[in-house]
């Protein structure tokens, strides 16, 4: 449970809040103990008192009944579930480490690799679930395809912002001995990526249980998700929050797993990255405009080229699987054209609504619990469980709950956004804290600087990279989740839309749907990136360039 | 040397072996036609069923007629595909990956508006199942009860409810939509008044729950989609030899459910027992089994078989897709000669 910037702080010796007494152990534990009776028995006491017989919440005692009673059921749905997110974990951050790869030994590709995997990731669940279950038939092909997308480009940001996270000495180094990009890449980028590549494989353990989950809903016939639906429309609300505290059991697991191989793999200290900023000579403006012009319309013609393709040699059916002519058709050329974009623009205005404020919400949550864990070992205990819960529950499952407590104006969806994203940014903004030169710390130390004050001047302009990788990422989750509340809560906006669609076969319109969801995500990430590249010339320049 | 080619191959041919693998899944998934055509003496014929959710004893029929080897005494190899919150089961049809799914009219309706061409050969209801749930010490019992409350109503469900309340003079204003999924909880925590769901669904949930509940058909108001529709191809009916292993899957169903009729709950056994990976709860299960009797099963099955429908229906049918804004629908989009064919020599399938 322990993290990376918790290490960091603890290597120096003096700053942390060293190695307790052994004495002092039994009391703290005993403390701990407490704390967890008084919770769980407060929970029993709201859940029969103030909330009996609303269904909003289970209770901890009939949560356990459920569970034993239900152990062999619930047991064997976990394994699935389990075994599908595992290998689409697997395979999704294969696949981010194959696609950094290729990136750094062709850096010109950078921002065409990764506009094309935000595209895939954020394709709408409505759209592609049917989809992947036509392309697979029946067993577990879309529930780990799901978990595999729901990964991979959660490790693929963070693992490019690591690559680049060198002194420029060290490059000039390698290169001076005349190594090319291969042995720059195996004896100095690899280890400075290292932090990184854990906080994108901590972050996306729950992600990965999650899009299995859900991967369920796709006609899967079990696993945790398949359970779920059943439970919620049983309303067994103690059978649903069993499944669900399963769930977040596993995804602790397997966080607390990473985080305890991330602390023995990158134990060193961190060093100070001296680059000189902008050495980069300044290119005039029309051709930076050229180049970014000709990048977007690449990226435009390999995703179109893609998208008929795969349909194509997959050989799926025109009436579902809509080609890019049949939308190009339907927001363009078709008579009714100017409707389907009015239509389309009212939605996407509403949706715009609910991520912008829900996206900051989520980045403030996501950096200030970071620097609460940061300050606070036991805030970091305590809050960590729930962090990881949030994250890999479906939001489904406490709607209501969340409907009860924030209401469904822009609030409540703001906050529902809010709590769908802000997990990869707490994570990334952890590790990023870490980030302070072991130098820099060592000054601050004699000095005898404050913790506060050390967070603010030190860890909090070296966690720039990695929150700048967590805004980029959350860009288009804020976006995806948007819709979900829309489409639970507010019944407006894109998300509406979309599930309407899919119901009444409005194939044409879902994907047009799908394609504006993409132009915004690509929109929202290409603002945030503008900004990262300002504020990071200043405070990490070696993030500039390759 | 040696050693790194050998480990390069066995990457390469597991990578090789997994795409295969995968575009062998889907190659045979949508070719239900294979197999023998003909007959029962030939090799059974492979065919998918889309079912409409996850299973449940929704489906207690079909699983009697797949456990006691009905399907397969007809010469034919069912495959049930589970339905659930994203399946369309009306394009796993018209892509070929299912022969036949259960559907209802006015989502056929709107897929063959958007170019599908599909055709209702059967109604596993008589009477459709969509209901307003309320609790019992505030019960809505007719249309004008609705007027001031708050109903919850997945977005999906809007126009049917909107239609509901056109067919009984009120206005969409008159009452408050507030966007819900199927989740009873909204009911239960305070957050609508009523719940637009199904009768065999939502209202057991609360039942088995100790939650006294009542529950409004809207079929008693005037609104009445047929439902659980047998739905196929038109082409399938066409091909001489799809539209023969059409016939039998409909006849092995009906079979099934004539068995379930007579007894429900060992359905229910069934189901529970079959899939155990569903968590299905038994007592949820066999009081389920028990109220679906009631829309599935009328005079009209007694007398011409399970899963009728007359001609005064799908002109009610027609009616209600004007009233939803639906186009291009007409009686060509049902074709009753299956169960012409099916219950030939009398009601019995």
């Amino acid at each position: 449970m322990v993290l990376q910037g918790e290490q960091a702080v603890q290597a120096t010796g003096r700053d942390g809040d060293g190695p307790r007494p052994a004495r002092a152990r039994p009391a703290a534990a005993l403390r701990v103990l407490l704390g967890w009776v008084l919770v769980i028995g407060l929970w029993e006491l709201v859940g029969r008192t103030v909330l009996a017989d609303r269904h909003l919440i289970g209770v901890p005692s009939g949560i356990l009944g459920t569970l034993v009673e239900n152990a062999d059921v619930y047991g064997r749905g976990l394994w699935f579930t389990t075994r599908e997110a595992m290998i689409g974990y697997l395979a999704g951050n294969v696949a981010a480490v194959a696609l950094a790869l290729l990136v750094v030994l062709l850096p010109g590709l950078e921002r065409t690799v990764l506009r094309l995997a935000l595209v895939v990731y954020c394709l709408p669940l409505v759209a592609l679930g049917p989809l992947l279950r036509l392309a697979y038939g029946f067993g577990d092909g879309p529930q780990v395809t799901l978990a595999a997308l729901a990964v991979y480009y959660l490790t693929l940001v963070p693992l490019l912002v690591g690559m680049r996270a060198v002194p420029r000495s060290w490059l000039d180094l390698t290169a001076t001995y005349g190594r090319g990009r291969w042995t720059t890449l195996v004896t100095v980028r690899a280890r400075a990526a290292l932090p990184y590549l854990m906080a994108g494989l901590q972050a996306s353990v729950p992600a990965a249980f999650l899009g299995a989950l859900v991967g369920e809903f796709t006609g899967a016939e079990r696993g945790i998700g398949v359970l779920s639906i059943q439970a919620l429309r049983s309303l067994d609300t103690d059978g649903l929050w069993a499944l669900m505290i399963l769930s977040a059991v596993v995804s602790m697991i397997g966080y607390v797993l990473v985080s305890f191989i991330a602390r023995r793999l990158a134990p060193e200290q961190p060093t100070v990255l001296l680059a000189t900023p902008g050495a980069d000579p300044r290119r005039p403006a029309w051709r930076r405009w050229l180049v970014s012009a000709g990048g977007v319309a690449l990226t435009a013609a390999i995703v179109l080229l893609a998208w008929a393709g795969l349909f194509w040699l997959l050989d799926l059916n025109p009436y579902f699987a809509k080609r890019p002519w049949d939308v190009w058709e339907w927001l363009v050329s078709a008579p009714t054209a100017a409707e389907h974009r009015a239509e389309l623009f009212t939605a996407a205005s509403q949706t715009a609504l609910v991520a912008v404020p829900g996206y900051f919400a989520g980045l403030a949550l996501g950096v200030l619990l970071a620097a609460a864990f940061s300050l606070s070992a036991r805030v970091r205990r305590a809050l960590t469980p729930v962090a990881v819960a949030l994250r890999c529950v479906p939001i489904i499952a406490i709607a209501p709950l969340l409907v009860a407590a924030l209401g469904r104006g822009s609030f409540g969806t703001a906050v529902v956004v809010a709590l769908m994203t802000f997990f990869p940014t707490l994570v990334s903004c952890l590790y990023g804290l870490g980030r302070l030169p072991g130098q820099v710390a060592d000054v601050f130390a004699a000095y005898a600087t404050p913790r506060t004050r050390v967070l603010v001047l030190g860890r909090l302009p070296a966690m720039a990279p990695a929150f700048f990788a967590a805004a980029r990422i959350a860009a288009p989750t804020a976006l995806l989740a948007a819709t979900v509340a829309e489409w639970l809560a507010t019944g407006t906006g894109l998300g509406n839309m979309m599930a309407v669609d899919a119901a009444t076969s409005r194939y044409t319109s879902l994907w047009s749907t799908v394609v504006v969801v993409t132009l915004m995500a690509l929109a929202g990430y290409a603002l945030v990136e503008a900004v990262e590249r300002r504020v990071l010339a200043v405070v990490a320049p070696e993030q500039s360039r390759w | 040397m040696v050693r790194s080619v050998v480990s390069r191959r066995t990457v390469l041919g597991g990578l090789g072996a997994l795409t295969v693998g995968g575009l062998v899944g889907c190659g045979n998934e949508a070719s239900p036609s294979g197999g023998s055509a003909s007959g029962t003496d030939g090799p059974a014929a492979a065919v998918t069923y889309q079912l409409s959710w996850t299973h449940s004893v929704q489906f207690g029929g079909t699983y009697l007629a797949q456990d006691r080897g009905l399907f397969r005494d007809l010469g034919l190899d069912v495959s049930l595909a589970a339905g659930g919150p994203n399946v369309a089961g009306d394009a796993n049809t018209v892509s070929g990956a299912a022969l036949m799914n259960v559907s209802v009219a006015d989502g056929v309706a709107r897929s063959n508006a958007e170019g599908a061409d599909l055709v209702i050969i059967g109604a596993q209801y008589q009477k459709s199942p969509v209901t307003i749930l309320s609790l019992a010490d505030a019960p809505l019992t007719s249309p004008q009860d609705l007027v001031g409350r708050k109903i919850g109503v997945a977005g999906t469900d809007t126009p049917g409810l909107e239609a509901f309340l056109a067919i009984n003079g009120l206005t969409q204003d008159q009452v408050e939509f507030v966007p819900s999924q199927y989740d009873p909880a909204v009911l239960t925590a305070g957050q609508v008044d009523g719940l637009y769901c199904f009768y065999n669904d939502l209202p057991v949930a609360l039942a088995v729950q100790g939650i006294e509940g009542h529950s409004m058909l809207l079929a008693d108001f005037g609104y009445d989609p047929m439902s659980q529709t047998y739905t196929v191809l038109r082409s399938s009916l066409q091909d001489e030899a799809r539209r023969d292993q059409v016939i039998r899957l409909l006849r092995g169903d009906a079979r099934g459910w004539q068995l379930y009729q007579d007894d429900p709950r060992a359905a229910a056994e069934l189901a529970v027992q079959a899939y155990p990976d569903a968590g299905l709860d038994l007592e949820t299960q066999q009081e389920q089994a028990t109220v679906q009797l009631d829309i599935m099963f009328s005079e009209a099955t007694e007398q011409f078989g399970f899963g009728w429908f007359t001609d005064d229906q799908v002109q009610e049918n027609l009616r209600l897709f004007e009233l939803l804004g639906i186009e291009g629908a007409t009686e060509q989009m049902w074709d009753r000669s299956i169960l012409d064919e099916v219950y030939r020599d009398g009601p019995t399938a």
